[in-house]
């Protein structure tokens, strides 16, 4: 059984990047721990105040996340979408705890070389977790998190997804799950309302026919974008569902000069 | 004899990644400064206080360059680690304030489009240096300067070194200077321990058994870590061991003044 700590800015990154692999890893019996960085107090659209989006949003991420079988979640409440502007050192020591108190096998968050990436908060979160990494194995990072029995950690398996995966990610079938991830991508009903409107918003401003939005209830939207987005039909293996990882450490052989 | 500025983060990136090529540019008579940015004071395992951490990071940075032939050493005095929420600005000050006390021909520093970066204090120092390069020679950015007698300069030669060189262009055999290059390392003894209990953590937690390191002296694992990374380096050039730096070149500075 390995521990597995998944940390993301916003309610539905886990779902739409790794909703099936940690559904799997799940079924598999290992522990998932999920790290939801912000409140998503700004992602809905026609719900008058934050405090409401923040509340809804909340809620329907439990749901999603029971789902996909995580076995704890851990919501941080940061504001999101301000990460250009955010206390940087602030983020990476509350990183450096959750480590150090969850002591993963395997860290996973999204990918500092991203391309494509318009998303601060997605940066600035790789960014905070890949130093958190090194960090929390150090004696002088935060020691007064000693004083409450922890203890340096280092995490071994560091992985990254990405907006746009390179080529040397890997390739992950999770077609016997993609029915399971689409439930829990569906859950997440506000913030799927507000991806929705925004990708009928983009279509009209480049004077496309929107007539599929117009026509179709959002969670068909939402399920045909998604099973379009993550089809491997195009690449060796031709699988109908996949998910992108990259392990700049597989094979590492730590040791291989000492022995 | 040409002016050569090289930045390091940390006391012992210069050391690591770029001794070899720093011998032999003393070697060929150029003066060389080096601007060590932080402090290190927390680049240690084992040492109780951050005080003394900078005292003895500095002595063994000092007695390391005083190997590879360094003309000249800034310490500026930094805190480590700490680079994600340091004032960029400022930063940058410091470095156009150095680029024109100095008036380096060629600079070398770590890459901004370097990859698999976890640390934060090489991408924004990167960044910030990136920038100074070219605002140094602005008349209007920080004309207070002036005042001290300084000029606008602008930087010819601009070099980068990276964790992962795979966008070198620049191969340096320093096959006969590698001996001198370990002996350099080993002076940063405080850092090397701390490298290598980094090494061995993380080793741990990816399930292997580390003791195979417990037969070697510090002094020793620097030599067989080192001398592997140097080998392979230099095997698809056909040297013994080598250092791999970029240069972006001038763009179309060269074509642009021939038509």
């Amino acid at each position: 059984m390995k521990k597995i700590m998944i940390t993301f800015p916003h309610a539905d990154d886990v779902t739409i990047n790794l909703g099936g692999l940690v559904r799997q890893w799940s079924n598999a019996g290992h522990e998932v721990y999920l790290v939801r960085i912000t409140d998503d107090d700004a992602d809905c659209a026609g719900i008058p105040t934050r405090e409401e989006a923040i509340r809804i949003n909340r809620e329907e991420a439990e749901q999603a996340y029971s789902i996909i079988g995580a076995k704890k979640v851990i919501h941080l409440g940061y504001t999101s979408d301000t990460f250009g502007g955010i206390d940087f050192l602030g983020l990476r020591e509350k990183i450096i705890k959750l480590l150090r108190q969850i002591k993963p096998n395997t860290s996973i968050t999204f990918a500092m070389d991203g391309r494509e990436e318009e998303n601060m908060d997605h940066r600035i979160t790789a960014y905070a977790v890949a130093e958190a990494h090194w960090t929390a194995s150090f004696d002088l990072h935060h020691p007064e998190q000693f004083k409450g029995g922890l203890k340096p950690f280092c995490v071994g398996e560091r992985l990254y997804f990405a907006r746009v995966p390179e080529d040397n990610y890997g390739i992950f079938d999770v077609t016997d799950v993609m029915d399971t991830k689409i439930k829990a991508i569906l859950s997440h009903k506000t913030v799927m309302k507000n991806y929705a409107l925004q990708l009928k918003m983009r279509a009209q401003v480049l004077g496309l026919d929107t007539s599929f939005f117009n026509n179709n209830e959002q969670d068909v939207i939402i399920e045909k974008y998604m099973r379009k987005r993550f089809s491997g039909k195009d690449i060796p293996g031709s699988y109908e569902a996949i998910e992108r990882l990259h392990n700049p450490s597989a094979g590492l052989d730590l040791l291989k000069y000492f022995k | 004899m040409k002016k050569i500025m090289v930045i390091t983060p940390h006391a012992d990136d210069v050391t690591i990644s770029v001794g070899g090529a720093v011998i032999k540019w003393v070697e060929e008579d150029h003066e060389v400064t080096v601007v060590r940015v932080t402090n290190d004071d927390a680049d240690c395992i084992g040492i109780s206080t951050r005080e003394e951490a900078v005292a003895i990071n500095k002595a063994e940075a000092e007695e390391a360059y005083k190997v590879l032939g360094v003309s000249r050493t800034i310490h500026m005095g930094y805190v480590s680690d700490t680079f994600g929420g340091v004032d960029f600005l400022e930063l940058r000050e410091k470095f156009i304030w150095l680029i024109r006390e100095i008036k380096p021909d060629r600079t070398l520093c770590f890459d901004l489009d370097g990859r698999e970066e976890e640390n934060m204090d090489h991408r924004v120092i990167s960044y910030a240096m990136a920038e100074a390069l070219w605002t140094s020679s602005f008349d209007l950015h920080h004309p207070e300067h002036f005042k001290e007698g300084l000029e606008p300069f602008c930087v010819p030669e601009r070099l980068y070194y990276a964790r992962v060189s795979d966008k070198a262009n620049i191969v340096i055999d320093i096959s006969d200077v590698i001996d001198r290059k370990f002996k350099s390392i080993q002076c940063q003894k405080a850092v090397m321990k701390n490298i290598f209990a980094q090494i061995r953590m993380r080793a741990e937690a990816l399930g292997e058994d580390a003791s195979v390191m417990d037969k070697y002296s510090i002094d020793e694992m620097v030599d067989k870590l080192f001398r592997a990374a140097a080998a392979e380096a230099g095997k698809k050039f056909g040297l013994q061991y080598a250092e791999l730096l970029r240069d972006p070149g001038t763009g179309l500075l060269r074509d642009f003044i021939k038509v």
